[in-house]
């Protein structure tokens, strides 16, 4: 008999004999239904019709119920909550349909998950689109999970935790959306975390497609089936590790660890070999991958070999383990799952479980499972009111509404929504007022109207927050500065990425400073992006015809404000700062520009400084009625300092004099009661808080970042 | 099952039709236009190819039609009659093998270019130009430094090679292989010995900085700022540097470097130089000495003559005024910040001659300054060369002139001009120069190549360009270095400076240089003066280092915008 024979023969027997099996059972379950407990198919025999269909459905159903639960409460957190911080993620994110942007991306290791990563993020664009497929994907990665490690449908809603984790780590970043330096951070973990769960499931499910009856027949599939678990892992490293980084060697302990777990014990011993040979593939493929890739790519550091791809939010000068820690609570949680799936048999076998005394499904099991799931979730929430697992900080979230008002020229929203805020406002937010008012040309009325004092931005952890990265672009660009403007666009763009926030500056201060080339350069990058093409469209259509830019109100709004004359300068990398020093110091002619320089001699209280330009922009607005806040200083330091005579201007009798007095009685009357002058300031806030004199007062110690 | 199997085989049988009607569309050439309209005017392409001179060498040059055309057209005809034609889409994309026949067939002469466009379905027929083909080769390597235009952050920057035969471009040392974040590394000028890359240099800055010296292949790095130098009065640590043709050594400028920020000009930075020097590195005996250190003399931009016996180099006048009440005043304790103040304020005032030493290769001494070309006269608001390079005929000083100041690469009105060394006359040199800026330029080692950079595209990112320099001393039209694909300089959003030729591809990988960047590096010594003068000048206390009342700042970016990093 030849060897293909021999083969097909005991082909035959083993087709026989596992038809036999087959049949024997469906006796047994037939005939004794009472002794029959592990399979469903004797469940449902021993229950009532209707208990059986409840069952049935509840089975089936459970993971889906928990996985939507979960889903409608992660739409209102990211879709609802989140709305606009999610718009800022995909501005400061960025997607290009070019060859280039995919070869860049491809230069790292788990670049692959770093180009998806960014592909979807784009969708972010409209928040509940972007949530959806974020969504999606988590549902991927729960029936990943679930299937790869076999999780019981009762107990279905522990794959949730996953992505709890991962739901944390989305909306958990506050402040560090301008400082995170990985591509599409906000779907590139989730991916990476998918594709190393499917490639387990592939693992864990392999011995199943691996007995398939047409492979079976062929030899070489026979030989391959045997050695198939090794091949598998070091496939696995080699090939997902440019894909998605550190993640596949997470991935490969989870497959080492279930190869070890169900390939030794009762097993054969050419089993047992296999098992332990995957292992020795495994912790070899640790060792030698990342190595090996080290040589490949020439922009990996050897530290982050086995690292890489993973968020770990530190640098040389600050760290944030708050942030790691969903991704720490992720990993435990998979490879506690990868670990009791591996040690099952094992436990079953130590503590002498038999397969017979499992219990069927009670009714309860999954009201006990619906309240865990609830439980996390609710737990969830909760903890955003104590931890920063939801950086829910209304300031950050107010400076993402007015950035995006200011970046559209709504300058009225800006302000509505700094006057909706309940506390003290951030630097950032009293900057854009300014801006706001500025460009609607309420500024000497107004400014005083808002809050000024500039609360520092809530990082919970290290992170420092400079106004260089947050806004410095946008406030450049709203006063004229292009060229600082455009810097802090490229410094950020080459620390963090370049991104569409970025190339919207960049577009715009080329604009501005008549640099049509590298205009056209930055619109033709922005017309391969999915959602901005219409608005770099806009712009080439402006840039071919001037006069469309110049019909602008944005343009409009900002052309008044360069007239300067070139100079080297610096800002030490304080925005306010140099704007402050930068407009108290210049005179100008121009209206809007020379406005500014009051404006800012008001806020550095300066009175040497105030007086030149009080006088200019009275020369400048000859017939007009002098704005309120200004009155309200030249009155101050009238009587403040006794060098400058007031007595001829024309101040407002009941909003400036009479008021002036009203504030000083108060004050005094206060004061001398023995107040502090905080208490004081605080004490006649409501009253006169909005006046020039109460910012001078007792608007003090103010920090700019 | 038995289905599954039965629909991998299907998609199997499915995939290989695909894989044939692919190699079938691959291989199939478009036509040229059976009916066109003729437009008397040359095209419109990018990269500027037209009546530009090539090497027999160099990649294919690969282009794309600016005329809003939605397709077009090229048809290459070689001296030898043979004809190719190419186009997808608004792209022509040459085939390497194909390309290299028809230079070789062209050598001295010329490759006839029609290009005709599709334009809603009309084809037009643009006027014929040529690509003429030089006899004589390029160097096949090309190396530069390619960095975001960036202004003080530095990540991502890296030296990278490129076969100028072919697409082929790889990362010799990317900085990000040994220090990303805040103790980011900034990597600079690099240099070898006579385009050979056994013997080469670059340095870092910040983290696992130092100078890394690759010596007959071996690379490892070398401490400049130790304290036996730092004490004898060095300024720092080397910074542009220039082999010696034969011998192990290498003189460096050493500069005490800042920038400042034009608040309006589309020029946007200002480079600057609060003080430079010139050194000499031993490579044998590790010393360093003092070639020029007069405190009110900017020595910078170092460059061998080719026969090893001169050293060629950049020096500006710029004398630091005696401190009046009001400077006083203000700067009392401040001697930093009075420079500063001072660079900043008069920054137009900074113009560079250019100066030649003698060199004794036996006493290894310098002789005194002589002064080669003086810019700064040379009009009568006067000018400022920079970068001297001489062809290695030793016939022609190439060199770089802007209005004033050291760092032209920001100066849109830098541009590259020849003298010739036996008639000392000097001219802009003629078909390479735009209205932007054009700096960092190179021989070739056979003299008939420059390689430059210049913000022509947009006026913002450096691009390489060659051009072709003949026997008579003329420079032909240059033409950008060719890219696989023409839309790539388009996204590209990286600037490139330093272009070096090279003969050969440097052999030690980014990791080997990563390694020996983070081993302890050896510890320079101080070998006293190459130029006399020198020596007295420090026994007299007027060098630039006992001028400088502050010694923590030596090298790198410094003054008032150093912040960040």
């Amino acid at each position: 008999m030849s060897k293909n024979q021999k083969f097909e023969q005991r082909r035959k027997e083993q087709k026989a004999a596992a038809q036999a099996a087959r049949q024997q059972d469906k006796t047994a379950v037939k005939k004794a239904p009472q002794t029959q407990g592990p399979s469903r198919t004797v469940q449902k025999q021993k229950q009532g019709g209707n208990q059986l269909t409840l069952n049935k459905w509840v089975l089936w159903s459970a993971p889906m119920v928990f996985f939507l639960l979960f889903a409608a409460a992660a739409y209102y957190v990211l879709a609802v909550q989140n709305e606009d911080y999610l718009f800022a993620v995909q501005e400061h994110s960025m997607w290009l349909d070019t060859p280039q942007f995919f070869n860049d991306s491809m230069a790292y290791a788990g670049g692959f998950a770093q180009w998806l990563g960014c592909y979807f993020t784009q969708f972010f664009y409209y928040p509940a689109l972007g949530t959806l497929f974020l969504l999606l994907w988590w549902a991927v990665l729960y029936a990943a999970t679930i299937r790869a490690f076999r999780i019981r449908a009762e107990w279905s809603f522990l794959a949730l935790i996953p992505l709890v984790a991962l739901l944390c780590s989305e909306i958990d970043l506050g402040y560090w959306l301008y400082y995170q330096k990985m591509p599409g951070y906000w779907f590139t973990q989730t991916i990476s975390i998918t594709f190393m769960m499917l490639g387990v499931w592939g693992f864990t499910a392999s011995p199943r497609w691996a007995k398939s009856e047409c492979l079976t027949k062929h030899k070489w599939w026979t030989w391959l089936c045997r050695a198939w678990k090794p091949i598998y892992v070091l496939l696995w490293t080699v090939l997902a590790y440019p894909l998605i980084g550190c993640w596949s060697l997470i991935g490969m302990w989870m497959m080492v660890a279930v190869a070890l777990g169900r390939g030794i014990y009762k097993k054969k011993v050419g089993e047992m070999v296999f098992s332990v040979a995957t292992a020795g593939v495994g912790i070899a493929a640790y060792f030698i991958v990342p190595n090996c890739y080290y040589n490949f790519y020439s922009r990996m550091r050897i530290e982050d070999a086995w690292c890489v791809n993973f968020p770990l939010f530190q640098n040389d000068k600050l760290v944030s383990p708050g942030l790691v820690t969903p991704f720490y609570i992720l990993v435990i949680a998979l490879a506690a799952f990868a670990l009791f799936y591996a040690g099952k048999d094992l436990i079953k076998g130590l503590m002498d479980i038999k397969e017979t005394s499992r219990k069927p499904l009670s009714a309860s099991t999954w009201q006990i499972a619906g309240w865990a799931v609830a439980l996390v979730l609710t737990g969830y929430l909760m903890s955003s009111k104590v931890s920063s697992s939801n950086y829910d900080n209304y300031n950050f979230h107010a400076e993402l509404r007015i950035h995006r008002a200011i970046d559209e020229c709504r300058w009225q929203d800006a302000l509505d929504e700094l006057a909706a805020a309940p506390g003290p406002s951030s630097r950032q937010m009293v900057m854009s007022k300014n801006i706001a008012l500025m460009h609607l040309g309420e500024i000497g009325n107004k400014m005083f109207h808002y809050d000024n004092s500039g609360e520092p931005p809530y990082a919970p952890d290290s992170l420092a927050v400079h106004t260089a990265q947050t806004c410095a672009t946008q406030v450049y660009y709203n006063y004229g500065k292009m060229n600082f403007a455009c810097r802090w666009a490229i410094e950020d763009g080459v620390e963090f990425g370049f991104d569409i926030d970025d190339m919207k500056t960049l577009v715009r201060t080329a604009m501005f400073s008549n640099e049509d080339d590298v205009a056209r350069k930055y619109i033709d990058i922005l017309m391969h992006t999915t959602f901005y093409k219409e608005w770099a469209a806009e712009r080439l259509a402006m840039l071919k015809n001037k006069k469309l830019w110049y019909a602008t109100e944005e343009y409009k709004a900002i052309a008044p404000l360069r007239s300067f004359n070139d100079i080297l300068d610096g800002d030490q990398g304080l925005c306010e700062m140099y704007l402050i020093n930068y407009f108290s110091n210049m005179h100008s002619k121009e209206p809007k520009f020379q406005e500014e320089t009051l404006v800012f001699a008001l806020i550095q209280k300066d009175i040497p400084t105030f007086w030149p330009r009080f006088y200019n922009y009275a020369t400048l607005h000859e017939k007009e009625t002098m704005p309120i806040h200004y009155q309200e200083a030249a009155y101050l330091y009238g009587h403040l300092e006794n060098n400058v005579n007031i007595s001829n201007m024309p101040f407002d009798q009941e909003k400036i004099v009479k008021r002036y007095d009203q504030f000083q009685e108060r004050t005094q009357s206060l004061l001398r009661k023995g107040m502090s002058n905080e208490a004081v300031g605080e004490a006649v806030k409501s009253e006169f808080g909005d006046t020039f004199w109460w910012f001078y007062f007792f608007c003090t110690g103010v920090h700019t970042y | 099952m038995k289905h599954i199997y039965n629909k991998v085989r299907k998609l199997r049988n499915w995939m290989a039709g695909v894989a044939c009607f692919c190699l079938v569309s691959c291989s199939s050439r478009p036509e040229v236009p059976a009916n066109f309209s003729k437009v008397d005017k040359t095209p419109v392409i990018f990269p500027e190819y037209t009546e530009v001179t090539v090497p027999s060498n160099i990649a294919p040059l690969n282009f794309k039609l600016m005329e809003g055309a939605d397709e077009c057209v090229a048809r290459f005809t070689a001296a030898d009659g043979s004809a190719y034609v190419y186009g997808e889409d608004y792209k022509v994309l040459i085939d390497e093998e194909e390309w290299k026949s028809m230079l070789a067939a062209s050598k001295g002469k010329a490759i006839k270019v029609e290009v005709f466009g599709n334009k809603n379905g009309k084809w037009e027929a643009y006027k014929p130009f040529n690509i003429f083909v030089a006899e004589e080769e390029i160097d096949p390597y090309c190396s530069y430094r390619v960095i975001m235009p960036s202004y003080v952050a530095y990540e991502m920057l890296s030296i990278n090679e490129r076969n100028l035969t072919n697409f082929e471009e790889r990362e010799i040392y990317n900085n990000m292989i040994i220090s990303p974040e805040d103790g980011g590394q900034c990597i600079n000028c690099h240099s070898y010995q006579n385009y050979k890359t056994d013997n080469m240099q670059f340095h870092m800055r910040q983290g696992h900085g130092g100078t890394m010296i690759v010596r007959n292949g071996e690379a490892y790095k070398i401490n400049m700022k130790s304290d036996t130098v730092m004490k004898a009065g060095v300024i720092g640590a080397g910074v542009y540097p220039s082999w010696h043709p034969t011998l192990p050594l290498i003189a460096y400028s050493v500069n005490e470097t800042g920038q400042s920020f034009h608040t309006k000009d589309p020029a946007k930075i200002e480079v600057q130089d609060a003080q430079s020097d010139l050194i000499l590195y031993d490579v044998e005996k590790n010393e360093v000495s003092v070639i020029e250190n007069v405190y009110e003399e900017f020595e910078c931009f170092p460059w061998w003559a080719p026969d090893g016996k001169s050293l060629y180099y950049s020096s500006a006048h710029f004398v630091y005024p005696e401190k009046n009440d009001s400077l006083q005043k203000k700067f009392a304790n401040d001697e930093k910040g009075f420079k500063n103040s001072q660079i900043i304020d008069r920054y137009e005032e900074f113009k560079y001659d250019i100066y030649r030493k003698s060199f004794d290769e036996k006493t290894r001494t310098f002789g005194p300054p002589e002064l080669v070309y003086a810019a700064s006269k040379a009009d009568s608001i006067g000018f400022s060369a920079t970068f001297p390079r001489i062809s290695p005929d030793g016939r022609y000083l190439l060199f770089g002139q802007g209005r004033f100041g050291c760092f032209h690469v920001w100066h849109p009105d830098a541009d590259l001009y020849l003298t010739d060394l036996q008639t000392m006359e000097t001219r802009k040199l003629e078909n390479v120069n735009s209205d932007c800026a054009e700096s960092y330029h190179s021989w070739s080692s056979n003299s008939r190549w420059i390689i430059f950079i210049s913000r022509r595209d947009d006026n913002n990112y450096s691009r390489l360009y060659m051009a072709y320099f003949d026997k008579d001393g003329k420079a032909h039209k240059a033409f950008e270095l060719p890219q696989e694909d023409p839309d790539f300089y388009d996204y590209y959003l990286r600037s490139y400076n330093v272009p070096e030729f090279m003969k050969e591809p440097v052999r030690i990988s980014g990791q080997e240089f990563a390694a020996a960047a983070k081993r302890d590096p050896i510890d320079v010594k101080f070998g006293g003066y190459s130029t006399p003068s020198a020596a007295q000048r420090k026994v007299d206390g007027q060098t630039s280092a006992s001028a400088r009342n502050d010694s923590t700042k030596t090298d790198g970016t410094t003054g008032a915008t150093a912040q960040k990093k």
